[in-house]
C-alpha cells in the first residue's frame, strides 16, 4: 500500500515538473530554445574530437569508425537521461547543494530527501535535446553497423542504460559527499568528476594496457558506462567481464553513494551551514 | 484558514518544547603571518562556540512569541533545530508533539518556515506557479487550497503579482508573497526567522498585520525573530532574550522596562532657548526651546517628577512617554555583556 | 602593483581556506584523465597513423597541456559572478574591473600549479615525456595565449549579461568549442587533414593548441605568433569597449 503511494506520489511530482519545464518553455522560448541548442552543440564538441581521430584513421583499437560512432552515441544517450532527470536544480550536482547550503531548503519539505532528489531534477521539455541528438547519432551508427535489431536486444540497451545512468548518478553522490566537509572547495567538484567521466568514456579501452582498463571499468567506472555497455550490445569483447559487471558495480557505487552521503548528512545536521548562496536554488 | 484542518495535536497544550537543549560549533580561525600562517598549512585552528547553552522554554498553542538577542546570540541556530535542519549536541525538541529529527516530513505538514533572506519562489516562474507547486508537493486539499489562497491574496493584496515572474519581484512583493506560500497549507505553527529585514515602512506594517491577524483568528503559534524591537513588540506578547547562547529573560515586554529600570523619555518644549535646570534625571538633547531628558521612575517616582516640573517657569508643553524598547533591550545587551 | 598581488594572494587563499587536503580529488581526477589520454595516442600511433607529429611529440603535448590546462584556455568567474551579483562589489572599489577579475583568476590558479602541475614537471622524466621546450617562443606565445584567453572571456561575459545572465549556458557553449576548436585535447595536426587548417586560424586556435604546437617544435613561429598577436589586437579592444557598454546592465542586474 505504502509502495502504491509512494509511486504514485513519484509520478504526481514528475508531473508537475514537467508542467513546470512546459511552462517555462513556452514562457521563455527564446531562451529556452537556446539552452537547447547550446546543449547539443556541447554534445556534439563532447564526441567530436574522439570521433574525428578515428575517421582520420579509419578507427580506433581494434574498434572501426561506425563502431566508434555507436559508442559515442550511447554516451551521448546516456548523457541525454541523466540531463532529462537530474538537471533542474542541480539534482545531479549535489555538491553544489551542499556548498552553497541550500541544502536546509529541502528540510522544510514535507517529502523524504530521494523523492525530492529524484523528481525536482525532471525538464523533459527543456533538456531533452541531448537525448535526442543521442538518439539520432546511436540510430545513424546502428544503420551504418546493419545490426539486427530484435526485442531482447532493445531489452538489453534499455537495461543498459538504466544501469549506466545510475552508475553515473552514484559517482556524483559519491563524490558530493565531500561537500559536506569543505563546502567551499568541493562545491564544484560533482562537475569536475562528471566532466571527466564524460571525456573519459569516450575512449576506447581494447588496446589500452591491462590496469588502464581495470581501473576504467572499476574505481573510475567511466568504461562501464559507454565502452563496456556498447561493446556488449555489439557483441564484441569485453575483456572476460560478465555482462552482468556494470550491474554488480553500479550497485556497489550506488551503496557507497548512499553510505556516505547519509554519513554526509549526518555530519550536516550537527555541524549545520554558515554558507548561503541563491545562485542555481529554484532558478 | 481552515480550523477543521487542524489534526490530532490541537488537543495538545505545548506547540513547541525545547528541553535543555545546548549546540555547539567549531569555527575554523586563520592567523594572517609569521609562525601561525604556517601552522595553519599544517593543522587548522578552530574556536569551539557554544552557540546555545542549555537553554529550555516552551510555548503554548496560540502564543506569538518574539525571540530576540544581540548578533551571534543563537537566534538562528534555535530557529534550524526547531525545524529539524540541525541537532542539537543535548537536549530535546518537541514541535506539535513531533521530534523535528525523527518526524520531519510530518512535522513540516504542520509547520511553516521562512528565512527573512531566502526564499521559497521560483525564481524564474510567476508567483502562482510557485503557489501551484506548493500545492502539489504539501499535498494541500483543493478546496483548503482555493481558502486560503483567496485569503492570502486578500489580505496580502497580492492579485496584481500573482502573474508576475518572481525574479521581478521588489524584496517587499517577495517577502508578501513569500508569506502567503508559507500560509497555504494552513500550518499550525509559523517559524520566522528576520522576515522583516530589508522591508519599508509599508512592508513592514502589512506583515505585522498579516501575522497578528492570523495569530488572533486562528490560533497560529508564531516565533520570530527579529533585530527590530518596536515590530517584536507590537507583534507579540512574550519574549524570549537570548545572550551568549543563554536564555537571558522570558516574560512579558512590560517586564524588561522594569528590569532595565523603568526609563521613561520626558520632552520639554520651552518658551525661550535655555534649557531648563529640573535637577533630576539624565540630559539627552536639545535644540530650537525643546529639551528631552531620561528619567528612571524606580529612583524618581512620577509624583516626584511632576512636582517638580510644575515648579519651572516658560514650560509651554510636557511629552511623558516610555523609553524606547530599543534602547532597553540595548542597555540590556551592554549589560550581559560587562557580565561576561 | 601591490593590489594585483594582494587579490591574487586572497584569491589563493579562498581556494585552500579549508585546507590544502581537498585539492586532491581534483588532482586525482587530472591524473586520472591524463592518463588513458597518453595511453590513447600510443594506440593511434601504433596503428601506423601517419601524422605530423611523433609520439614523444603527442605525449609532451598532452602533458604540458594537462599541467597548464588553467593558462591554457583561461576561465574567469565573472559570468557566474555577473550572475549572481557579485560583481557589482568590484565596482566599489579603486582597481579597474578587468584588473581585478585578471588578478582573482591568476590567484586561482596558485593551488593546482603549485600542488600538481610543479610536481609533474618534475615527475615528466620518469614516465619518459621530455619536458624542454623545442622552440625558445613557447613562452612568448604561452603569454599571448593567456592574455587571448581573457580578452575571449571577457566576451563571453557580455555575451551572458546580453543573455540576461544565463551564466551556465555561456559556460556550456564555451566549455564545449574551446575544448574542440582550442586544440587543448586533440591537436590540430591529428584532425582530419581539410579542417587542419581552419582550426589553426579560427580565434580558439591561438589558445592551448598555439603554444603547445610550439612546445613540440611543430608550426612556423612567426605565423602562430602572428596569428596571436592578430587576435589579441582585434579582440581586446572589443573586450574592454563592450565590457564599459555593458556596465550597466551589469550593475543592474543581481537586484
Amino acid at each position: 500500500m505504502e509502495v502504491k503511494r509512494t509511486g504514485k506520489r513519484f509520478f504526481q511530482l514528475l508531473w508537475l515538473y514537467a508542467k513546470m519545464d512546459l511552462s517555462w518553455l513556452l514562457r521563455d522560448t527564446f531562451f529556452a530554445l537556446l539552452a537547447m541548442a547550446a546543449d547539443v552543440v556541447g554534445t556534439v564538441s563532447a564526441i567530436s574530437g574522439i570521433f574525428l581521430l578515428s575517421w582520420r584513421f579509419g578507427g580506433i583499437g581494434g574498434l572501426n569508425q561506425n563502431q566508434v560512432l555507436f559508442m559515442l552515441g550511447y554516451a551521448t544517450v546516456v548523457s541525454g537521461l541523466f540531463q532529462l532527470f537530474f538537471t533542474g536544480n542541480n539534482t545531479g550536482h549535489f555538491s553544489r547543494r551542499i556548498g552553497r547550503g541550500q541544502v536546509e531548503h529541502m528540510w522544510i519539505q514535507p517529502l523524504s530527501l530521494p523523492m525530492q532528489l529524484l523528481t525536482e531534477g525532471f525538464l523533459p521539455f527543456t533538456a531533452s535535446s541531448n537525448l535526442f541528438s543521442g538518439g539520432l547519432i546511436f540510430l545513424i551508427a546502428i544503420n551504418q553497423l546493419s545490426l539486427t535489431i530484435t526485442f531482447l536486444w532493445v531489452l538489453r540497451l534499455l537495461v543498459s542504460l538504466l544501469i549506466s545512468l545510475m552508475t553515473i548518478v552514484a559517482i556524483s553522490y559519491l563524490t558530493s559527499a565531500l561537500a559536506f566537509y569543505s563546502p567551499v572547495q568541493a562545491e564544484e567538484i560533482s562537475t569536475y568528476v562528471l566532466d571527466s567521466l564524460r571525456h573519459l568514456r569516450n575512449f576506447p579501452l581494447n588496446e589500452m594496457p591491462k590496469a588502464i582498463q581495470f581501473t576504467l571499468l572499476s574505481f573510475i567506472p567511466a568504461g562501464l558506462i559507454a565502452w563496456f555497455p556498447a561493446m556488449d550490445l555489439l557483441g564484441q569483447t569485453t575483456l572476460g567481464f560478465t555482462a552482468g559487471f556494470p550491474a554488480i558495480c553500479c550497485v556497489i557505487f550506488s551503496l557507497l553513494a548512499v553510505y556516505f552521503t547519509r554519513k554526509g548528512l549526518n555530519y550536516y545536521v550537527q555541524r549545520g551551514s554558515n554558507r548561503y548562496l541563491p545562485h542555481g536554488h529554484r532558478r | 484558514m481552515c480550523k477543521e484542518d487542524r489534526t490530532d495535536t490541537s488537543l495538545m497544550d505545548i506547540a513547541v518544547d525545547v528541553n535543555h537543549v545546548t549546540k555547539t560549533f567549531l569555527q575554523w580561525q586563520r592567523d594572517l603571518a609569521g609562525k601561525g600562517l604556517l601552522k595553519g598549512l599544517i593543522k587548522s585552528e578552530k574556536k569551539l562556540v557554544m552557540a546555545l547553552d542549555d537553554i529550555s522554554f516552551q510555548i503554548r498553542r496560540g502564543e506569538f512569541v518574539a525571540y530576540a538577542g544581540p548578533n551571534g546570540a543563537g537566534k538562528s541556530t534555535t530557529m534550524k533545530i526547531l525545524a529539524g535542519m540541525l541537532l542539537p549536541n543535548q537536549g530535546s525538541v518537541q514541535v506539535l508533539g513531533l521530534s523535528p529529527q525523527k518526524d520531519r516530513i510530518a512535522l513540516m505538514r504542520k509547520i511553516g518556515v521562512l528565512f527573512g533572506n531566502r526564499t521559497e519562489l521560483w525564481w524564474d516562474h510567476p508567483v502562482l506557479q510557485s503557489f501551484e507547486w506548493k500545492r502539489v508537493v504539501w499535498d494541500i486539499p483543493d478546496q483548503t487550497y482555493k481558502e486560503n489562497l483567496a485569503l492570502v491574496t486578500e489580505l496580502l493584496d497580492l492579485k496584481s503579482l500573482l502573474k508576475t515572474y518572481v525574479r521581478e519581484l521588489s524584496l517587499g512583493q517577495r517577502m508578501r508573497a513569500d508569506l502567503a506560500m508559507l500560509l497555504l497549507h494552513s500550518p499550525e505553527c509559523i517559524l520566522l526567522d528576520e522576515p522583516t529585514l530589508g522591508l519599508d515602512v509599508i512592508a513592514k506594517r502589512r506583515m505585522i498585520d498579516f501575522l497578528k491577524y492570523v495569530n488572533q483568528e486562528n490560533s497560529v503559534t508564531i516565533l520570530v525573530t527579529s533585530h527590530d524591537m518596536d515590530d517584536l513588540e507590537e507583534m507579540a506578547q512574550r519574549i524570549l532574550m537570548i545572550s551568549d547562547g543563554k536564555l537571558a529573560y522570558d516574560g512579558q515586554f512590560s517586564g524588561l522596562h522594569q528590569i532595565a529600570g523603568n526609563l521613561t523619555r520626558i520632552t520639554l518644549t520651552m518658551a525661550s532657548e535655555v534649557q531648563p535646570p529640573i535637577g533630576f534625571g539624565r540630559f539627552l538633547e536639545g535644540s530650537h526651546g525643546v529639551f528631552q531628558y531620561e528619567v528612571d521612575l524606580t529612583v524618581q517616582p512620577i509624583e516626584q517628577v511632576l512636582f517638580r516640573l510644575s515648579q519651572i517657569q516658560g514650560i509651554q508643553d510636557i511629552e511623558i512617554n516610555r523609553a524606547p524598547i530599543e534602547q532597553v533591550i540595548a542597555e540590556l545587551f551592554r549589560s550581559w555583556k560587562k557580565q561576561t | 602593483m601591490k593590489v594585483f598581488l594582494k587579490t591574487m594572494q586572497m584569491a589563493y587563499w579562498g581556494q585552500t581556506n579549508e585546507g590544502h587536503v581537498y585539492l586532491i580529488p581534483r588532482i586525482l581526477v587530472k591524473l586520472l584523465y591524463v592518463i588513458p589520454l597518453l595511453f590513447l595516442w600510443k594506440i593511434v600511433v601504433a596503428q601506423g597513423a601517419n601524422i605530423e607529429l611523433t609520439l614523444p611529440q603527442l605525449l609532451s603535448y598532452t602533458y604540458l597541456q594537462t599541467l597548464l590546462t588553467d593558462l591554457l584556455v583561461v576561465q574567469t568567474e565573472a559570468s557566474s559572478w555577473n550572475y549572481e551579483g557579485k560583481l557589482i562589489g568590484f565596482f566599489t572599489r579603486p582597481f579597474g574591473v578587468l584588473r581585478q577579475l585578471i588578478a582573482q583568476t591568476m590567484g586561482t590558479w596558485g593551488p593546482m600549479l603549485l600542488f600538481f602541475s610543479l610536481p609533474m614537471f618534475f615527475l615528466a622524466p620518469v614516465f619518459g615525456i621530455s619536458m624542454i621546450s623545442q622552440s625558445p617562443w613557447f613562452w612568448l606565445s604561452l603569454l599571448l595565449c593567456v592574455s587571448l584567453g581573457f580578452a575571449i572571456d571577457f566576451i563571453f561575459v557580455c555575451v551572458t549579461i546580453h543573455l540576461r545572465g544565463m551564466a551556465w549556458l555561456g559556460y556550456v557553449i564555451r566549455l564545449s568549442v574551446a575544448a574542440l576548436f582550442s586544440g587543448s585535447v586533440i591537436p590540430f595536426q591529428v584532425m582530419p587533414v581539410f579542417l587542419i587548417r581552419f582550426f589553426q586560424i579560427q580565434p580558439f586556435g591561438s589558445l592551448a593548441g598555439a603554444p603547445l604546437s610550439l612546445f613540440v617544435g611543430q608550426g612556423d613561429p612567426m605565423f602562430i605568433l602572428g596569428l596571436q598577436i592578430f587576435w589579441n589586437l582585434l579582440l581586446w579592444p572589443i573586450a574592454v569597449i563592450w565590457f564599459r557598454r555593458s556596465q550597466e546592465k551589469m550593475v543592474a542586474y543581481g537586484g
